[in-house]
């Protein structure tokens, strides 16, 4: 994937669903039919207005039939680095913005006999693609949905009615909690475990799972991961030379392609693997899911979308 | 030949505990039943939760029956034939919950004949182990009539569906549990081979 394959979108659509989601439709602003796309898939969407940039991926939450749209709902964050607010206080009906094509990190199993979706929050979003094609196949599935209150739940209405006798809603403020080993613990051979939602619910189904003796190939987890801020550095590129200055408030990845540069990317969040770049010269400060232990504990390669140097500077083998 | 370039070839080894699985049912047909049996003592019960399900093989120096319900295994079944077992193994496997490990024992065509109805239910590769025993004796799916002749042992057959003398390739269909066999003598009527020990 590189920075230049983008589509331009127009905002056809702005809904608030609940007090801090937005629902918004893009249409492609040149009306030939978007790319078309499986439950579970993503888009970056990038938005500019005068020298500030954001670039933040967002799934799309369907109909996956529909190519002269697209939607995603926007959780406003607040201690983002702007991207949500962006959108939240600037998009309007016409906006333009750039979206990559799609991509999909996250599927349903088609050997499943049964999908037992588990959403946190604004993790419901690629489960409402994902419950598209489930009720159309026929599939035996159900959803949990943890969310603080009903009000917060974005979607819970249309879930319920949708999808009758499937849906279990958790408000912790009422203090209904998942429980992932109860979930899990007698469900029938062939089912498929999906989580996606805050970092430490994931990690704990993930265990749950594991623990249950379910093998990895059933177990499914998406992270909406964004680069944090951190300590500016230098990133020194050994084939040209160059030196390239890192923000406090920019990933390396971010900083290169302000430079000008192109490096491959899919995922801008450290967990797809392609963007792995050697390390010469520097330690890493690592914050991806996708190097291993061993490799990162060897500070030989770096995921440049979410990772940063843990000192002044890195050697980079590009 | 090249055998060992066909991918599809299947590979078979040990039977070795899976600690990660909670539930292990054992499944073995005649002289499979030794690796059940070592597999049994591996597996530390009763502090890990397994099953045995066991089918008498058709000769009687291949019934580990006794052997088996000696282990004192609960529950451990044995079946009369490779047809009674498959006959209870839906029943067997709708009973299970996910966390199962499947170790299963036996001639190549038992072992993918439960493997067919495992992968039914849903489990995957990762959840099943298989252990070949006995002599390399195999299924040949005839490409031409589509029969299955059993029990082939060398590398030239004659087919048990139309007659014709079939070439067997190491070519392994899973979802016939077949290897691939096809006229040996298409090019030159009549010139057939020495036929060579399979490879097992």
């Amino acid at each position: 994937m590189m920075a230049s394959a983008t589509i331009p979108v127009l905002v056809a659509e702005v809904d608030p669903i609940t007090p801090l989601v937005k629902r918004f439709a893009l249409v492609p602003a040149d009306g030939a039919p978007l790319p078309a796309f499986s439950a579970g898939s993503h888009v970056l969407v990038t938005m500019r207005r005068g020298e500030e940039v954001h670039r933040n991926p967002y799934s799309l939450i369907g109909p996956t039939g529909d190519r002269t749209r697209y939607e995603i709902a926007v959780l406003r964050v607040t201690r983002s680095r702007g991207g949500s607010a962006f959108l939240h206080d600037h998009a309007a009906i016409g906006t333009a913005l750039g979206i990559t094509p799609p991509m999909n990190l996250f599927p349903l199993s088609r050997q499943a006999r049964k999908h037992v979706l588990i959403a946190g929050g604004i993790g419901i979003t690629p489960f409402l693609a994902h419950l598209d094609e489930l009720r159309g196949a026929g599939t035996s599935y159900e959803l949990h949905y943890a969310a603080r209150d009903l009000e917060h739940a974005a979607f819970a209405d249309r879930l319920l009615v949708e999808n009758p006798g499937k849906v279990v809603l958790y408000p912790s403020r009422e203090g209904h909690r998942i429980d992932p080993a109860g979930l899990l613990a007698h469900q029938p051979l062939g089912t498929h475990v999906y989580v996606c939602g805050p970092g430490p619910m994931i990690d704990s189904v993930v265990a749950a799972a594991r623990a249950a003796g379910w093998p990895p190939g059933h177990i499914h987890w998406e992270r909406f991961t964004a680069p944090g801020p951190g300590r500016p550095f230098t990133a020194v590129l050994a084939r040209s030379g160059r030196s390239v200055q890192v923000r406090g408030d920019a990933s390396l990845l971010e900083a290169l392609e302000a430079e000008g540069l192109e490096p491959p990317y899919l995922c801008r969040g450290g967990v797809c693997g392609a963007c792995e770049t050697a390390v010469l010269a520097g330690d890493v400060e690592h914050a991806d899911h996708y190097l291993s232990d061993d490799v990162k504990a060897a500070h030989t390669r770096i995921m440049p979308c979410v990772s940063r140097a843990r000192g002044d500077r890195l050697v980079l083998d590009i | 030949m090249q055998r060992s370039m066909i991918k599809s070839k299947p590979t078979y080894a040990p039977l070795v505990l899976d600690p990660g699985g909670v539930h292990h049912v054992l499944i073995g047909n005649g002289c499979g039943g030794e690796a059940l049996i070592r597999l049994h003592r591996a597996l530390g019960c009763p502090e890990r939760s397994t099953e045995i399900h066991y089918a008498r093989g058709t000769v009687p120096a291949e019934n580990l029956g006794a052997a088996i319900a000696a282990l004192g295994a609960e529950p451990a079944e044995t079946y009369a034939s490779v047809d009674h077992l498959l006959a209870e193994l839906p029943g067997v496997l709708g009973r299970c919950a996910m966390g199962v490990r499947l170790y299963i024992a036996g001639p190549e065509e038992f072992l993918w004949s439960v493997t067919a109805i495992a992968r039914d239910y849903g489990m995957s590769d990762a959840e099943i182990q298989r252990e070949l025993c006995g002599p390399a004796a195999r299924r040949v799916y005839c490409v031409h009539c589509k029969a299955i002749t059993h029990d082939v042992r060398s590398t030239v057959a004659e087919c048990a569906g139309c007659g014709i003398t079939l070439f067997v390739r190491d070519h392994f269909s899973r979802r016939l549990a077949a290897y691939m066999g096809v006229k040996v003598d298409a090019e030159v009527p009549g010139e057939i081979p020495r036929p060579e020990a399979l490879d097992p």
